[in-house]
């Protein structure tokens, strides 16, 4: 590997998806082959039912895939078993969701130190690195809010901080702006695209908006199950 | 005191299950605490939660609580009825009552069993049949008992109590004691005379009126007929039968408790010791004291069991209910359970944290289900009171109210048990998400054709079986479970075939009417079924699981019509409250499609 090429730590071989079966099947991914290297941050755009939503859930590895390979830091991750999957999840990635998904009963700082706890880190340490990311991020003052008593910005923050708490390989997100505002949008890809450069972590961004795709490093179209401008 | 081996085994599983809880609490601490915070999630709901998860309890815990009841009316009686008699040395008569022998039994009876500190007296006496005329009143009554016995022969027995509480040793010579029951047969006073009629007539003083205590209530225990208490010699001329007995009371030292507990050890000492002595006249030692205990003791555990055989269908609706609150809170969480297992959180952990949360539920439930089959209890003893009032005085049966630890016991570790099975077996199936699904809230796909195919296959094999039991034992005097069984087979069968065809509502509401039909409508039963049939109560059980489970049926396969109906009669608000909700546990939920790609 050359000096400034990074290794490809998402790499997808022909992926097919098909939802159910004879008349009824739909087909989501149409033999999708992709490369996502260390420190990118990638936008995956398209219109509405083109699969963007599945070609994260089948690279991420919350879905299986009908056919084909994905390996994420050289490891094929639908070979693992349930349980390996979910360690590998607890660990290497981490998750930003368009409805935040915040559990409604944990408080802001007991959301984010949740991925260092399932990963089975110290509750001390989980709670003081959770503060730190939170505080990073803005929220330092909404630590104990529980997600109804924050604004959808101020969630997504939180969500932000859960998926990063644990400096995860890999990000995914899934449309991260969708239910914001033009200024809560603008503020959560500017704060993404800079943890981005901090961290140097991958980032897959699903989205439908060309101002947040304008901040990633590469934008891929979909359309119809299979990317139109090359993977 | 030895400890009650149901209670220590019960018990000994409750620290088990506790034991293994808390092993597990400590190597699944975050799903424990994920566990407590949806406990903590609402106050009202989760007191509505253990309100559907008691049902199951509340009905072990009722049952178990009358039979508690039954067994301290019966002890009750068979102590009055006994008496201070724990063992009885008698043979019958070819004509009926006990056999006459020579009073000389008695003595030889008295002098070999001096010795014995067991044996606190031994009374000789007469009992037979008598009947009586009170010439004032112009009552008769023939079905009473006479009773000869000598005041001062014996103070083992205790003594008569006048119902103006004076305290009379026995019969006075010529003159009678009268219990209450017969005195309020005749119409009797005390001081006037009565004819009293047994082999010869005899008109005889009434003494007193004496109280139905376990001295006056003797063989009666107070109920019915009555007794009239002579001197022996007096009964002697009424039996004509000079110079003979035909009962030997013998009583044992201590309580009437103690004395029934050592009485098999006396029984058995008896007839070592007067083996010479009575086997000349056939006579033989009873245990008539034990013997009655124990008879409460069956009696009590039959009534127990006929309760919770009555109880056991809506045991079994009170477990589908469970399983469909836990699969309602499931449901309700999908969301958090699949951002959670995007997290990481291991498939194992999820039902780890459901289960905990299932455990404070059981155990709260258990409770309260345990506290309200006590009032339940209560509730029976008292309809019981009402529909045995003829027999037994209700005020005695409400005075009888027993609640025994065991029982209290049994029903915790019973209820808790059952709902912590039902808890992981509801854990299990809502820990089986898919993630995306979860996630995104949409609905399971439906089930795939060939599952409904394969159904369709059991379904003809179960009409198959069905039909064959229904006709070879649809007229004939089977138990009437046998043909009921089988039209419910034949019936669900041939629903799980249509089911291939045709939409899962029309042909579950259609069984589950059937059903409804089949084990509710009795004039069908008769029609079909014909009266020689033979039954108990396992045909209570298995009528009560049909009519259930149609009930159920019809009811989750329209839950949204009723929820629709709710909304209409008492608002939106009304209709999404908690209790409604939790209400409709049973059904499907129906949630939106898919929303995007």
């Amino acid at each position: 590997m050359g000096e400034g090429v990074a290794e490809a730590v998402v790499v997808g071989r022909d992926v097919w998806k098909v939802y159910g079966s004879g008349e009824t099947a739909v087909t989501a991914l149409r033999g999708i082959s992709v490369e996502i290297r260390r420190g990118e941050m990638l936008a995956v755009m398209g219109p509405s039912g083109c699969g963007k939503t599945t070609f994260l859930n089948c690279f991420s590895g919350l879905d299986d895939i009908t056919r084909g390979k994905v390996t994420l830091e050289g490891t094929d991750i639908h070979a693992m078993s349930d349980a390996a999957k979910s360690e590998y999840r607890a660990r290497r990635t981490g998750f930003v969701f368009q409805s935040y998904n915040l559990l409604p009963i944990l408080s802001a700082e007991e959301n984010v130190e949740l991925p260092l706890l399932v990963a089975g880190r110290n509750a001390v340490e989980a709670r003081t690195r959770a503060r730190e990311t939170l505080t990073q991020l803005g929220l330092g003052d909404r630590l104990r809010h529980r997600p109804a008593e924050l604004s959808g910005g101020q969630q997504q923050r939180v969500s932000l901080a859960r998926a990063l708490v644990s400096h995860p390989a890999i990000v995914w997100a899934d449309e991260p702006t969708g239910n914001l505002d033009a200024e809560g949008s603008r503020d959560v890809t500017d704060l993404l695209r800079q943890l981005n450069r901090q961290f140097r972590q991958t980032m897959v961004v699903v989205t439908h908006d060309a101002e947040v795709a304008s901040h990633c490093d590469r934008t891929l179209r979909m359309r119809d199950g299979q990317f139109v401008d090359g993977g | 005191m030895a400890a009650n081996p149901v209670v220590v085994l019960a018990l000994l599983l409750l620290l088990v299950v506790a034991a293994v809880t808390l092993v597990l609490i400590a190597r699944h601490r975050l799903a424990f605490r994920l566990a407590m915070r949806n406990v903590r999630r609402g106050r009202t709901r989760t007191v509505l939660l253990v309100a559907g998860l008691l049902v199951a309890t509340t009905i072990i815990s009722g049952s178990l609580v009358v039979g508690d009841t039954v067994d301290q009316l019966i002890v009750h009686y068979s102590y009055i009825g006994a008496g201070y008699v724990d063992e009885s040395i008698s043979a019958p008569s070819a004509s009926g009552g006990n056999a006459f022998f020579p009073t000389s039994v008695y003595s030889q009876t008295l002098s070999l069993t001096s010795s014995n500190p067991s044996i606190a007296g031994i009374t000789p006496e007469i009992l037979a049949g008598a009947a009586a005329y009170d010439p004032q009143s112009h009552v008769p009554e023939t079905n009473l008992n006479l009773i000869g016995v000598n005041g001062n022969q014996s103070t083992a027995l205790g003594s008569f109590v006048a119902d103006n509480g004076t305290a009379l040793a026995g019969p006075a010579p010529g003159a009678v004691l009268v219990d209450d029951q017969a005195a309020s047969a005749l119409n009797a006073t005390a001081g006037q005379t009565l004819d009293v009629f047994g082999v010869s007539k005899a008109p005889l003083r009434i003494e007193a009126v004496v109280q139905d205590n376990d001295r006056g209530a003797f063989i009666t225990a107070g109920l019915t007929p009555g007794n009239l208490f002579v001197t022996l010699a007096t009964a002697r001329a009424l039996e004509n039968a000079s110079g003979s007995i035909n009962y030997i009371a013998v009583t044992n030292s201590g309580s009437q408790a103690a004395g029934a507990s050592a009485s098999a050890g006396v029984a058995q000492y008896l007839n070592t010791t007067l083996a010479s002595v009575l086997t000349p006249y056939g006579l033989t030692v009873h245990t008539p004291l034990r013997n009655s205990l124990n008879a409460a003791q069956q009696s009590a555990t039959s009534l127990s069991s006929l309760f919770l055989a009555l109880g056991l269908f809506s045991i079994v609706a009170g477990a589908v209910l469970i399983v469909g609150i836990f699969v309602m809170l499931a449901e309700e969480r999908k969301s958090e359970m699949g951002m959670l297992r995007a997290l990481g959180l291991r498939r194992r952990e999820l039902v780890y944290a459901f289960l905990f949360e299932g455990i404070v539920y059981s155990a709260g439930s258990a409770l309260a289900g345990t506290a309200l089959g006590v009032g339940v209890g209560y509730f029976l003893c008292y309809l019981a009171g009402k529909v045995l009032a003829f027999e037994i005085p209700p005020a005695v049966f409400l005075q009888s109210f027993t609640v025994t630890t065991q029982s209290l016991v049994v029903a915790y570790v019973a209820g808790f048990l059952l709902t912590l099975v039902t808890v992981v077996v509801a854990c299990y199936r809502a820990s089986r998400l898919n993630i995306v699904r979860a996630i995104r809230d949409i609905p399971e796909p439906p089930p795939h054709l060939r599952t409904y195919t394969f159904l369709a296959y059991v379904g003809a094999l179960s009409a198959a079986l069905g039909l064959l039991l229904f006709f070879r034992t649809y007229r004939g005097s089977s138990d009437l479970s046998d043909p009921l069984i089988g039209g419910a087979l034949a019936i669900l069968g041939l629903g799980l075939v249509a089911a291939r065809f045709l939409k899962n509502r029309l042909v579950f509401t259609a069984v589950g009417l059937a059903f409804a039909v089949w084990a509710g409508y009795e004039p069908l039963h008769s029609y079909l079924l014909g009266t020689g049939h033979s039954g108990g109560i396992f045909v209570v059980f298995v009528d009560g699981i049909i009519l259930v489970g149609g009930v159920l049926l019809v009811f989750v396969f329209n839950a949204p019509a009723i929820a629709g109906g709710l909304q209409r009669l008492f608002g939106r608000r009304m209709a999404s409250s908690p209790i409604v909700r939790i209400g409709l546990a049973i059904r499907p939920v129906s949630r939106p499609a898919r929303r995007s790609a």
